[in-house]
């Protein structure tokens, strides 16, 4: 098999980052990233296998958190002494189990009543999270120390890349366990019963119970992310399980691409470090991934993972060359549309300071600031305008050369 | 016995009677046609023997035991198999994937998740065999959402061929195929239900004459008349309902 | 007892009409497109923050009538170059679509008006107590708000059937084939349909603002509301998002203006548990604290018992 290899490669590829980033933020952050993969991952088992759009995935990654971290803060108490390496195992089992309660209610039927359905459930169980103090821990939440569990061949936790290096074992177990999800009878069905429930069931296979199957699929998977998070951060609180995280995750599997295993993949790593790293320069690093995010559901629906399948084809056919005019043609206007178009939600955030750019001093309280930028903006977009159908042309010009070489 | 036997089966879309009171039987091994005018019943007869739909009085039974008011995976997996009018396919999945699918409940692995579908080779040479045997081969590994027309109505048909039905529903099989495609399609159904028992709506009449063994009229939502295809061709009422004034003539002679 | 009720009842049925101001809107464009519209609710707060901005300038009652129309405009044009454009990539995408602009509205709006509730206030003309009754007030803004959104209804019932356009919109609603070969143009009948929903959701802004407070989460505190209503109305069914809307209005209201709690119904019936027990929190639960919680259970039980909704006939 060559995805052999490329497993092989992958696990290679977590096992060197925290040599090639070892500060402790940016070990935090690949952390992060790849919780929030494990995430993206059993998120799509729903959405790109199955068909199911759900608003209500965080209840399980949440439950599962929640698991581990009443593990995490029993064993610093002393009642129980759970090795930290098989916490996982316990959200998994709490994940699977919020699943199971929840899952029968859910997926009777598909899409929009299922949406309808985990919109519900997830709005429920994040007010229910803030009455039940006892399980939920009220605003505070549950917290534990990770380092009171036994220590296992001397590693006991304190340090940030045993954290990591713990989440990757549990993340790559966790990723390879869906991949072959995807290859089974099962897996094949929830595929099926996506395209086409009717046809499903008049082969004899019961729509619901695929469905249900894939949800606890992704139910379980959901829960080890949820206990990998409160592992890392030691804590967890109800936002875990509320709709603002159940939408995060929906945009990193359309940003990456529904379509393709490693799509939300692409989008959890992409969506991470734009957040841990935009955060530093703006004030509006959530409002640009808005922005980013109803651009790519309406110009890429395929996601960033769908346009490097195309490029690639084109690679693969040596037609990337005849793109490469176009394209050139398009950047610059494109990178000064975008200039501009930052520049002024950045001045809008800012009144009163001044923005230094290329020499400029751009003001709030200016009204030639802002004239000056949307008339560069409008430049800008009426140049792309005059380009772009170029670019068009030749992608679809190429695209349909590639399909009919392809394709008999 | 009969093989599939309906009896008084009756059914209404709000005040719209689509059935009424249908008897059939069809006997084990026998290719029997249902033709009739355009909104006579004929596909939601199928909806109601496959259980999408369920009549509103009178029996179905499959085998002597009653199967009205199953869900229809329930009646699949009794041994009923069928094809839509319209295409009904797994769009995003390969041609050969869609056949895949629809072997995996008569090959026994059902819902399973400790099977890899890449390892069973059995399953992958039935699949691949049925590939061949619809023509397919050369588009095995395109969507079955971007097929042309005729080879996505080559598909519909391997879905319902695909398992060990004993008893087949085909939904115009052929409707909207050119004159050698159908050709090609009508051959097809002739090898692959020599040994099974076949329940056929069509609307060309050359097809139905020369295929069935026995033929049912439904106008209206009632039986004209069951008979042969000799039989039929000269029956009185069926000229009347179905066959037009032109025919008519013709059997006074 | 009697009084309290009383004002929960009215309390309720203004919070249900203002609910059904919304559903409408949302019910309507499902019809019409067979998309929920996630950001309904967004356009409810741009509704509220328009008049806010524009009774600073221009006083309230102009504003009461600019902010829809300029809400409405907004809505039309995302129909234009956004909806419309999303519809090629099928349902799911435009689901996901209405829910990112959401999110987008959300943060534009912090931008814009910063993340404070803005000090939007009822205008001095209603803003005095229409009635008294046993010791409490009963503000004359909300009978204002009761009075406008049932005038509004009559007036979109009397267009919907009475007028040409909205037999053209109810046609093109159900079959919009038709309506085109006959030469109207439904992309734009659907278009203004899309305006016309926004600018009610505008308006429950602008009259909501005030009492309800306007500040960034007021979309998010009534959009998932507003699909509760509409799926229990049953998708698509005007009259059931009525129903459903004043149901859960009234129940809400009624919830927390009672006293009732677990502990009542367990010395009832002569039950007691030790304070540390861990489901200690079930007992004490209030119906006051779970009355946020009632549109969800009830939207559960729904859609187990009675799928299709209370008027629907969809079958998804
Ligand atoms: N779901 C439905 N609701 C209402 N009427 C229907 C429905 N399905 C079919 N019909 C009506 O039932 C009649 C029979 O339809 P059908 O069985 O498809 O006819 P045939 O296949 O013989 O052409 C038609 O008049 C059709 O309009
Ligand atoms: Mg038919």
């Amino acid at each position: 098999m060559g995805s052999r290899k490329a497993w092989a490669a992958a696990a290679a590829l977590l096992g060197a980052l925290p040599l090639l980033f070892d500060s402790v933020l940016s070990v935090g952050i690949l952390n992060q990233m790849l919780i929030a993969v494990l995430f993206a991952l059993s998120y799509n088992t729903l959405l790109g296998q199955g068909g199911l759009l759900s608003f209500g995935h965080a209840v399980y990654f949440g439950l599962g958190g929640y698991v581990a971290a009443h593990a995490l803060r029993l064993t610093e108490l002393g009642s129980i002494g759970m090795p930290l390496v098989l916490l996982p195992l316990a959200g998994a089992a709490g994940g699977l189990l919020a699943a199971l309660l929840l899952g029968s209610v859910s997926t009777r039927r598909g899409g929009t009543a299922f949406t309808m359905i985990s919109l519900g459930l997830g709005e429920l169980l994040a007010a229910a999270a803030l009455i039940l103090v006892a399980f939920f821990g009220g605003e505070a939440g549950i917290s534990g120390d990770r380092t009171a569990g036994p220590a296992l061949l001397g590693v006991n936790f304190a340090r940030e890349t045993q954290v990591y290096y713990h989440a990757a074992v549990w993340v790559f177990l966790g990723a390879l366990c869906l991949a072959a999800f995807r290859q089974t009878p099962a897996g094949r069905l929830a595929m099926a019963v996506r395209d086409n429930p009717l046809r499903a069931q008049c082969l004899g296979y019961s729509a619901a119970r695929v469905r249900l199957l894939c949800f606890l699929v992704a139910g379980t998977f959901a829960g080890l992310a949820g206990a990998l998070f409160a592992i890392h951060n030691e804590i967890i609180t109800s936002q875990a399980l509320g709709t603002a995280n159940a939408g995060q995750v929906l945009l990193m599997c359309f940003l990456g691409g529904t379509g393709y295993f490693l799509g939300p993949v692409l989008g959890a790593v992409l969506l991470t470090l734009c957040s841990a790293l935009l955060s530093d320069y703006t004030t509006l690093s959530t409002l640009y991934l808005g922005l980013l995010f109803v651009g790519c559901v309406m110009f890429l629906p395929e996601g960033l993972g769908g346009l490097l399948v195309q490029l690639h084809a084109r690679w693969r056919h040596g037609r990337l060359g005849s793109l490469a005019r176009p394209l050139a043609r398009c950047a610059l206007p494109t990178a000064a549309l975008l200039l501009s178009g930052v520049l002024l939600l950045e001045l809008a955030a800012r009144e009163g300071e001044v923005l230094h750019v290329a020499g400029l001093a751009l003001q709030a309280a200016n009204v030639w600031s802002w004239l000056g930028l949307a008339g560069f903006g409008a430049v800008a977009s009426l140049l792309l305008r005059r380009e772009l159908p170029a670019l068009q042309a030749a992608w679809q010009q190429t695209g349909a050369a590639h399909i009919s070489q392809g394709r008999p | 016995m009969s093989l599939l036997r309906l009896e008084q089966v009756s059914k209404q879309f709000g005040r719209t009677r689509v059935l009424h009171a249908v008897d059939l039987a069809i006997e084990p091994g026998e290719c029997h046609a249902i033709i009739g005018p355009n909104g006579a019943g004929k596909s939601t007869l199928f909806h109601l023997i496959s259980g999408l739909l369920r009549p509103d009085s009178g029996q179905i039974a499959f085998e002597g035991k009653p199967i009205h008011g199953l869900p229809s995976e329930q009646i699949a997996r009794r041994g009923i198999a069928r094809s839509f009018q319209i295409s009904q396919l797994f769009t995003r999945l390969s041609v050969f994937e869609n056949l895949r699918c629809a072997l995996l409940w008569p090959m026994g692995y059902g819902c399973s998740l400790r099977h890899l579908l890449g390892r069973e080779k059995a399953l992958n040479a039935r699949a691949d065999a049925l590939l061949d045997e619809l023509g397919l081969q050369a588009l095995r590994d395109v969507p079955a959402g971007e097929l042309a027309y005729a080879a996505q109505r080559a598909l519909e048909l391997g879905l319902a061929i695909a398992g060990d039905a004993r008893l087949i529903l085909l939904d115009e099989p052929v409707a909207g195929m050119s004159h050698s495609e159908a050709a090609q399609a009508l051959a097809l159904i002739r090898r692959v239900t020599a040994e099974r028992t076949l329940l056929l709506v069509e609307h060309d009449m050359s097809v139905v004459f020369e295929l069935a063994d026995r033929i049912t009229v439904l106008a209206r939502g009632e039986v004209i008349a069951t008979d042969t295809p000799a039989r039929i061709r000269t029956n009185a009422r069926v000229q009347e309902v179905y066959l037009g004034t032109g025919a008519g003539g013709q059997s006074d002679a | 007892m009697a009084d309290a009720l009383l004002f929960a009842t009215l309390n309720g049925l203004v919070t249900g009409l203002l609910l059904f101001m919304l559903a409408s809107g949302v019910t309507l464009i499902f019809s019409m497109m067979g998309v929920l519209n996630f950001a309904h609710a967004s356009f409810y707060m741009l509704g509220a923050y328009f008049a806010f901005s524009l009774s600073q300038h221009l006083g309230f009652w102009p504003a009461l009538l600019l902010a829809p129309l300029l809400t409405g405009v907004l809505g039309a044009l995302v129909e234009r170059y956004g909806l419309r454009q999303v519809h090629r990539h099928g349902a799911v995408a435009e689901l996901v679509f209405t829910f990112g602009l959401a999110f987008l509205i959300e943060e534009l709006v912090q931008l814009f008006w910063g993340r404070a509730t803005q000090d939007f206030r009822v205008p001095a003309l209603l803003d005095f107590p229409l009635f008294t009754l046993f010791g409490q007030d009963f503000p004359a803004w909300r009978a204002f708000m009761l009075l406008l959104s049932l005038g509004i209804f009559a007036g979109l019932y009397a267009g919907l059937t009475r007028t040409r356009y909205g037999l053209i919109l109810r046609a093109a609603i159900t079959h919009p084939q038709t309506v085109a070969n006959l030469g109207h143009n439904v992309p734009r009948i659907f278009m203004l349909a899309f305006g016309v929903g926004t600018a009610l959701a505008g308006l429950a802004g602008v009259i909501a603002g005030p009492v309800l407070g306007t500040w960034p989460g007021m979309a998010a505190s009534l959009g998932s509301l507003v699909f509760v209503i509409v799926v229990i109305g049953g998708l698509g069914s005007l009259t059931g998002a009525f129903v459903a809307a004043l149901l859960i209005g009234l129940l809400q209201s009624w919830a927390i203006a009672s006293s009732v709690g677990m502990a009542d119904v367990l010395a009832l019936l002569g039950v007691s548990f030790p304070p540390d027990h861990p489901l200690r929190d079930l007992w004490r639960l209030t119906l006051p604290q779970v009355a946020p919680l009632l549109p969800y259970v009830l939207l559960v039980l729904m859609l187990l018992l009675r799928p299709a909704g209370l008027a629907g006939n969809r079958e998804d």
